[in-house]
């Protein structure tokens, strides 16, 4: 049985001024998927999120997103997404439960459904005490898990998250990701950038960039059987030199 | 609307827990308003003055004697020649020096028309202007006493009595005056610079991205921005109304409600124009330059200080676009002269228009895609 | 040495990148001197006037004509004299506007007027028989400083009226009053603003950007890296400063040109000593800033601070606005304690009017013992904060 394609991205092109950020980028993404973009700093990874999120416009190509076509239903698509950037994005003034309050608001829940969402999310993870914290006050760690949640509160059908785990260390990683694996067994497709290797082998499949280009795509398994290599590092050096040599 | 009223009660939140800015927020205002009650002031205070007299007799010094009975002159010197008299002026010590030429008397009574010099300190020219107008009429004054000596049946021929009557102002108290236009500064203030700082702020700590990527509509984002502070805004004006009815006791005269409606589609406007300038900067610095430039600009242009009839006439076109001129005119005949609504219909049109049109300036320069 | 010229570099490049907020700072004092110069005068021409004339007869006529002769007034034309309300007003000489006093309100809310004069029925008969005549000048004084140019205007045709009606056939007594304007003679606005002006761009360019640049090192955590390297604390700070002295120069210098050649503002002392003043007020900008610096931890709190100690007080409390003489006791000590009201008054004496140092030495020497004073606050301050 053929899977269902929930990202389709075509010929896609960003160009500022003479810089091509995104070069030629197609790509799918299937149903309850973890799909990684791996690459530098500069590589075009966050610049081609930003488009599938519909904060930034393509140069040119075709993007399909939910099954909505990008160009029509950009503010429809919106709402069957959740998104978590790099830099920390939930109100550092407001406390916690006021964050999902106002985030839930946005994406037009109910009050009732706020407030249910509010204490299920805050029990599993194990945080009901910090309900009247201000977020500002909490370890990044533990604001990294909130703002992943809050993405996800609307029962999105894919999140989008851009370096989520910048500045913590390895083990709080892990932590999160066991976050981002219950997610996607509950459906949800994750997609996220990232240029820790560690992480990249966490995702289902991923593709690596540089300079705008896709350079490979697979699963980490695969690659790493391709390029004759014990773990993601080695596999991105070796296609980093090749393309020097 | 739902989504709207979660933005206002987030915004209430951030604005309430951040005591340093609310305090400012409420704080500088009020004591900038009380203030400047005191500071703002242009009606012409003592004037120093010097003499030099080259006639030296019982009609010079007379002439002197009326001068320095009146309450805003006080002779400070008499000096020999001009050149000294004009030492003093340069200094700053004084602010006019009569000069009386040889032969003053002598020449009044042989009808040789005497030419009395005003030498005026005019590089504040605000001053000279009254020093100029209020020294002619002492000596208006001086020479009609001259004139009753030489012909008696003077007083009681050719006469023109005129009575002055000052309407809504019969003190010419300028406090008066200026209190509505501080009102205006007041909540201009509170319109451009906090809505648009905090605005930018959301900008700069990367807040923003987070709300670019939900489906909320562009109009509900800045209405949600704008309607916190409009409520700000109008209950910061009737406090302001308040401290002037009750501490200074300013005048009131027309009808608080239609003030409230005006003030009401202004602030709308200015705070779309405070939007508006923070969509187009990229830091808060910035924004507060841009803001500082506008405010600056545009009240001086309202005719806050000096009246719109004294400048030059393509003023009044540049004010149609200026939205503080909307508030300090209206405002001025409402509290001043009790206008009614009847009075203010076609500046209440004419504002209406620009604020919905500033309103969707703002809208559409606020951009969810970069 | 190289060290600090690299450093200063630095700073040069933070400033001069910012292309938008440069251009305000440039563009900020360009439209103030321009506004200043073309918009603040004190005449009013074409003021709008209204007659309610109850005699209408030869003299009357003729002092109307006087009146918008002048080019101060323009008629409109807002009563209706009716037959039957002359009788009210011809008994009731006392207050002759009482039975249009509705009509005049509200031609004066509406603002279609800004003066209505009253003259009384049989005007030019009762000076001829009684030798005395009312007439009645009503000012709409919300704008006290309208009504009082506006008044002034008419006092002076009216004498003038008088005088000419009188001398007629007689030996005149005039006084001829020869005011001379000095330094300004034709009153021009921009002779106060342009060094206002300059004090104002100063006060915001060294102050404000000063406080606020430091203010920003610290925020963003790079004030420490900047601690670490060999720099030492003095050429720290010289090399932070350095740029708006420069930037400040440029701007004062634009401010002085747009005076001298937009409006002929003179500068009749020596450009020297106007240098020297100048230097001592950025000078003193320069510490205030430092100094606030020190009790400011984010940007937000350092533009309002310094806006709200360093910036309207410079506006309100110097003279360039709002003269100082009438301000309450408590406003004129504040001003006392700020540099702008001697930079100014030395500005003006040796700008405008052509004096020397020796003629400003008073407000000379008091800048001088504020840079003292503010020299040793500052390091004070720098060596508490380090200890």
């Amino acid at each position: 049985m053929e899977r269902e394609v929930v990202i389709e991205v075509k010929n896609l092109y960003k160009k500022f001024g003479n810089f091509v950020a995104n070069d030629n980028l197609s790509f799918k993404v299937y149903k309850g998927e973890i799909y990684g973009f791996l690459g530098a700093n500069g590589a075009g990874k966050t610049t081609a999120m930003k488009i599938l999120c519909g904060i930034s416009l393509p140069t040119s190509g075709e993007v399909t997103i939910a099954h909505l076509d990008f160009n029509k239903y950009r503010e429809k698509i919106k709402l069957k997404i959740g998104y978590m950037s790099q830099k920390f994005s939930l109100y550092d003034d407001l406390t916690v439960k006021e964050n999902f309050r106002f985030f839930g608001g946005i994406y037009r829940m109910s009050r009732a459904q706020i407030k249910e969402a509010t204490v299920r999310l805050l029990e599993s993870l194990d945080m009901m005490s910090l309900m009247d914290t201000i977020v500002g006050s909490l370890p990044v760690g533990w604001k990294q898990k909130l703002a992943f949640t809050i993405a996800n509160m609307h029962s999105p059908e894919i999140v989008f998250l851009d370096e989520p785990t910048g500045g913590v260390d390895p083990l709080t990683r892990r932590r999160f990701w066991e976050l981002i694996y219950q997610a996607a067994n509950n459906g949800v497709t994750v997609f996220v950038t990232t240029h820790y290797m560690d992480e990249a082998e966490y995702c289902n499949r991923l593709c690596i960039m540089n300079d705008g280009k896709i350079i490979v795509e697979n699963s980490p398994k695969e690659l790493k059987t391709i390029y004759n290599a014990s773990n993601m590092d080695e596999v991105f050096l070796k296609i980093v030199n090749r393309k020097h040599s | 609307m739902r989504t709207i009223f979660y933005i206002i009660q987030k915004e209430f939140i951030q604005i309430f827990r951040d005591k340093a800015l609310l305090s400012l927020m409420i704080i500088a205002p009020f004591a900038q308003l009380v203030i400047l009650i005191y500071a703002a002031n242009l009606e012409m205070g003592n004037v120093n003055f010097a003499v030099v007299d080259y006639d030296k007799t019982q009609t010079s010094s007379k002439l002197v004697n009326l001068m320095s009975a009146s309450p805003f002159y006080s002779l400070i010197d008499y000096e020999n020649s001009i050149d000294e008299a004009q030492t003093l002026l340069t200094r700053g010590e004084v602010h006019l020096v009569v000069v009386i030429p040889k032969h003053f008397e002598q020449d009044l009574e042989e009808s040789n028309s005497p030419k009395l010099q005003l030498l005026i300190d005019a590089v504040n020219g605000t001053t000279a202007f009254l020093v100029n107008n209020y020294s002619r009429y002492i000596i208006g004054d001086f020479n009609e006493d001259i004139v009753i000596q030489r012909y008696p049946e003077a007083e009681n021929m050719g006469k023109i009595n005129c009575t002055y009557s000052y309407w809504y102002n019969d003190l010419l108290d300028y406090k008066i005056f200026m209190f509505p236009g501080l009102l205006v500064i007041l909540v201009s203030l509170v319109g451009l610079f906090i809505a648009a700082l905090n605005f930018v702020k959301e900008k700069e700590l990367g807040n923003i991205t987070q709300i670019n990527v939900t489906a909320i509509k562009k109009y509900q984002f800045i209405a949600g921005k704008l309607i916190p502070f409009w409520i700000i805004g109008i209950v910061e004006f009737v406090i302001g109304l308040f401290i002037g009815k009750f501490f200074f006791n300013m005048p009131f005269l027309g009808s608080f409600w239609t003030l409230l409606l005006y003030t009401s589609i202004y602030l709308i406007c200015v705070l779309s124009l405070g939007l508006f300038l923070a969509s187009i900067s990229h830091s808060q610095q910035q924004v507060m330059f841009f803001t500082f430039f506008f405010f600056l600009t545009f009240i001086i242009l309202s005719g806050i200080f000096t009246p719109i009839e004294t400048m030059p006439s393509w003023v009044k076109y540049v004010n149609y676009l200026n939205p503080f001129a909307y508030l300090m005119k209206v405002i001025r005949m409402i509290l001043l002269k009790g206008s009614s609504f009847y009075n203010i219909i076609p500046d209440t049109i004419c504002l209406t228009a620009y604020s919905i049109m500033m309103f969707f300036i703002a809208v559409f320069s606020y951009k969810k895609i970069s | 040495m190289k060290r600090f010229f690299a450093f200063v570099k630095k700073e040069f490049l933070h400033i001069f990148r910012d292309v938008r907020t440069l251009t305000i700072l440039i563009g900020l004092p360009v439209v103030l001197v321009i506004i200043f110069g073309y918009i603040v005068s004190n005449e009013i021409k074409n003021a709008k006037i209204a007659f309610l004339d109850y005699s209408n007869d030869n003299v009357t006529q003729q002092l109307k004509n006087d009146i918008l002769a002048s080019g101060y007034f323009i008629e409109e034309n807002c009563f209706k004299l009716a037959n039957d309300n002359k009788t009210v007003a011809d008994k009731n000489n006392s207050f002759m506007s009482n039975a249009y006093s509705g009509d005049i309100d509200a031609a004066f809310k509406d603002g279609k007027v800004l003066m209505v004069i009253v003259f009384q029925e049989d005007f030019a008969e009762k000076i001829e028989r009684e030798g005395i005549a009312n007439m009645q000048i009503i000012a709409d004084a919300s704008d006290p400083n309208t009504a009082t140019i506006l008044i002034g205007y008419i006092q002076a045709i009216v004498e003038d009226f008088q005088r000419s009606m009188f001398f007629e056939g007689r030996e005149s007594m005039e006084i001829v009053v020869e005011p001379r304007m000095m330094f300004n003679n034709e009153l021009k606005g921009a002779y106060m603003y342009v060094p206002g002006t300059i004090a104002f761009i100063l006060m915001l360019i060294c102050a404000i950007m000063t406080s606020v640049s430091i203010t920003r090192e610290k925020e963003f955590g790079s004030m420490e890296v900047l601690l670490v390297t060999p720099l030492k604390s003095s050429q720290l700070i010289l090399g932070k400063l350095v740029p708006y002295v420069f930037l400040s120069v440029i701007c004062s210098a634009i401010i002085f040109l747009l005076g001298y050649f937009l409006f002929g503002v003179p500068f009749r002392g020596s450009v020297f000593d106007v240098v020297i003043l100048t230097l001592c007020f950025v000078i003193i900008a320069l510490l205030l800033g430092l100094w606030v610096s020190n009790f400011t931890k984010t940007m937000e709190i350092a533009m309002t601070l310094s806006l709200v100690v360093l910036m309207l007080p410079t506006l309100l409390l110097s003279g360039f606005i709002f003269p100082l003489e009438n301000m309450p006791m408590f406003l004129q000590i504040i001003a006392d304690i700020l540099p702008a009201k001697y930079y100014l008054d030395a500005i003006k004496t040796i700008m405008l009017k052509g004096g020397g140092l020796m003629d400003v030495i008073k407000d000379f020497s008091i800048l001088l013992v504020m840079i003292i004073v503010l020299v040793f606050v500052n390091i004070k301050s720098i060596k508490d904060r380090l200890d």
